[in-house]
């Protein structure tokens, strides 16, 4: 095909596909931009990454460990062992004449639910504290903080929703 | 990706184009630039430099095509790596980082514009249609026809012909709305081939 028949498109096209994308500058700009680089601290950086699940782990704990204190139950006829191990037993007691009341009102079967979910809270929380003895590092450790997170808070959420049903009853 | 040029002295009238080695470019893959922007992302400047060596041409080349000069292009260039520098750590693989350079640099092309109005003479030279500028009789170089397009259709073509963006990408990098962005397009692809027409009949 001749030059001529050629349609103007295709003859943009062909010219603009020729084109080269990359174009070297005439000089080396490097020099002037490493000047203007702000030094990162590498220490700064590695430590905020190896900082991140350490504080993240700190955070699961603390809120675990405040919910565990804020809904400290009686599983002595489950584990026995588990509260002895967790909790001084002058503030479990505590932490139970607080709760007893609530779980008293509760249907049995709902506390039975709820028993359980507890106890399964309790479970994972006795493995992070056996995960964080025997390997302080095992990055494992904030799966297993945040599962108890999880069940802790999917209790909490099945509180609340007993307590508003409670209140609800009492209304009418 | 086409093999990388030279150009150190383009004008809109007479681009020069001259091929040749690329001194300091590096051949690295994906997974290498993956690993030099980690590495540059904890702080390791040598890597950068090696981002720097295989990407310059790639936003040098857009930068000038879009700022149609190459002094500021190269201001350009540095404006970009250095603020890709202070950016790093918002850099996600989920993009190419090359593209991710690109966004970068359109924003300061578009920025360094607005920062030299005192140009006022030259931009609005610029901005006047190159089919209007090439009665010279001399055969015209597509890239002096598109340095000749006004502002925006050039930025549209750059970015749409040239390195085959969309016009959805177009329009999201440029701010303006895909619409507009098709009309820059089809109307600079007219001036270009009224260009290449004027061209024909002077050979």
């Amino acid at each position: 095909m001749s030059d001529n028949k050629v349609p103007r498109a295709e003859k943009l096209e062909e010219r603009v596909a020729k084109m080269a994308r990359e174009v070297m500058p005439g000089r080396d700009l490097w020099p002037e931009i490493s000047s203007r680089l702000e030094p990162r601290d590498r220490t700064t950086s590695a430590s905020r990454a190896a900082w991140q699940p350490r504080g993240w782990a700190s955070i699961c704990v603390a809120a675990a460990a405040g919910y565990l204190f804020a809904t400290w139950i009686p599983l002595s006829s489950m584990s026995p062992q588990i509260g002895q191990q967790t909790l001084p037993a002058q503030l479990r007691a505590e932490l139970m004449a607080e709760i007893q009341p609530t779980l008293d009102q509760l249907p049995a079967g709902t506390r039975a639910v709820v028993e359980t979910d507890l106890a399964g809270f309790e479970l994972d929380w006795l493995r992070v504290e056996e995960a964080s003895e025997s390997e302080p590092d095992n990055p494992l450790l904030s799966e297993l903080l945040m599962s108890a997170q999880d069940r802790a808070q999917s209790v909490r959420d099945q509180l609340v929703r007993l307590t508003n049903d409670q209140a609800e009853a009492v209304g009418t | 990706m086409g093999q990388p040029v030279h150009m150190t002295n383009v004008s809109r009238k007479a681009a020069t184009i001259v091929s040749g080695p690329e001194p300091g470019l590096e051949a690295i893959d994906r997974k290498s630039v993956m690993l030099c922007v980690r590495a540059a992302q904890g702080g390791d400047i040598d890597a950068f430099e090696k981002l720097y060596r295989h990407f310059a041409g790639l936003v040098y080349g857009l930068c000038l095509r879009i700022l149609a000069s190459p002094a500021d292009a190269e201001d350009c260039v540095q404006l970009t790596f250095t603020k890709a520098w202070a950016q790093l750590e918002r850099f996600e693989a989920r993009s190419e980082f090359g593209t991710w350079l690109h966004r970068i640099a359109v924003n300061e092309a578009l920025m360094e514009k607005r920062r030299r109005k005192r140009r006022f003479e030259l931009v609005r030279a610029q901005d006047e249609p190159a089919s209007e500028k090439s009665g010279t009789g001399a055969a015209l170089d597509i890239e002096a026809a598109i340095a000749g397009l006004p502002m925006r259709r050039r930025h549209v073509f750059v970015l749409k012909a040239v390195y085959g963006y969309s016009h959805e990408e177009v329009a999201d990098l440029l701010g303006i709305s895909s619409g507009t962005a098709r009309a820059h397009y089809h109307q600079a692809r007219q001036t270009l081939m009224g260009v290449l027409d004027q061209e024909k009949q002077h050979e």
